[in-house]
């Protein structure tokens, strides 16, 4: 009678050894390999380089940013100015008109001296020290 | 030099400074065991070296997408298995090979020039030529690997109780197919 065969009766390492490479595959097939990834390429996940079209977009972005920001700005600074003006000019040029420009100079001190809590007393010491 | 780990080839594969040449060592430390997986799904030498190619490749270009949750190794086998079973679809050599079929490509495997082996080995790979991929993928694992049922779970997305079904019915269809020709 015909033993049944039964696979634990196989030598696995002859079998293994029939799917082995040929000599010097390894090396072989990494010099390949490694020729197809030039060492120039762009490594993955480094940036990709911008194109010229795309460069331009971004620098008009940037630009009418830009310009969209300074324009706001000196719109802002008119429209200050324009409210300002009519109230304070004719006020300022009644007071340059009635007093010398040393009086207004001197109006302008008081007020800080006051501002700052400041007397005579003060700047006359401050004065004394440097003689 | 120290054998690195596949931790720190990882570690160095991630760094773009250090990637490129952490791929060379790669592809030396897998090449051997990649080959010998592709090949046992009873593909020839020159089938198994375009898809090791193709393998490495992927592996190049998805190096970002990978996050290390997996091991290396599985990473890897994964594509090659992917690879594999996607040739052996698109060449029609898929599910059930009848005797006839298997026929064919244990002799297409015997006409490769690279295929060395005895008469037990080459009605080894007959037989194997008629188990349907998937079969034959988790036999291989199990048998020449000795891959843990969990591993394979990982890599395959298949539960451990399909997988020792699907070995045990392998075996049991080897067995027949020696006893009928042997």
């Amino acid at each position: 009678m015909k033993q049944k065969f039964d696979i634990r009766t196989l030598e696995k390492s002859k079998l293994e050894a029939s799917f082995n490479p040929p000599d010097n595959y390894v090396d072989n097939f990494t010099t390949r390999l490694m020729q197809q990834i030039p060492a120039e390429a762009v490594q993955p996940g480094a940036s990709s380089p911008v194109s010229p079209r795309r460069r331009l977009y971004l620098r008009l972005k940037v630009g009418l940013g830009v310009a969209a920001v300074m324009g706001g700005v000196a719109f802002c600074l008119f429209a200050g100015l324009r409210h300002h003006t009519p109230a304070t000019q004719p006020q300022m040029s009644a007071q340059t008109a009635a007093a010398p420009s040393s009086s207004y100079n001197e109006n302008y001190f008081d007020e800080v001296y006051t501002y700052a809590m400041l007397d005579d007393y003060d700047v006359y010491d401050y004065l004394a020290e440097d003689y | 030099m120290p054998k690195l780990s596949d931790a720190d080839l990882l570690q160095r594969l991630q760094d773009a400074t250090t990637r490129r040449e952490a791929f060379e060592l790669m592809v030396r430390r897998y090449t051997r065991p990649l080959y010998q997986q592709i090949r046992r799904m009873g593909l020839t030498h020159d089938d198994t070296d375009d898809l090791l190619q193709n393998t490495f490749m992927k592996a190049w270009t998805g190096l970002d997408s990978f996050r290390g949750e997996a091991k290396l190794s599985t990473w890897l086998y994964r594509i090659a298995i992917n690879e594999s079973l996607t040739f052996l679809s698109k060449n029609k050599a898929v599910a059930s090979l009848d005797d006839a079929d298997a026929a064919h490509s244990a002799e297409s495997i015997e006409g490769d020039r690279y295929f060395d082996a005895d008469r037990t080995a080459r009605l080894f790979q007959a037989a194997l030529a008629t188990l349907p991929d998937k079969q034959r993928l988790v036999f291989n694992l199990k048998y020449f690997d000795e891959m843990k049922y969990e591993d394979m779970e990982t890599l395959l997305g298949t539960s451990v109780g399909a997988l020792k079904a699907s070995y045990h019915i392998a075996v049991k269809k080897i067995e027949a197919f020696f006893n009928e020709h042997d």
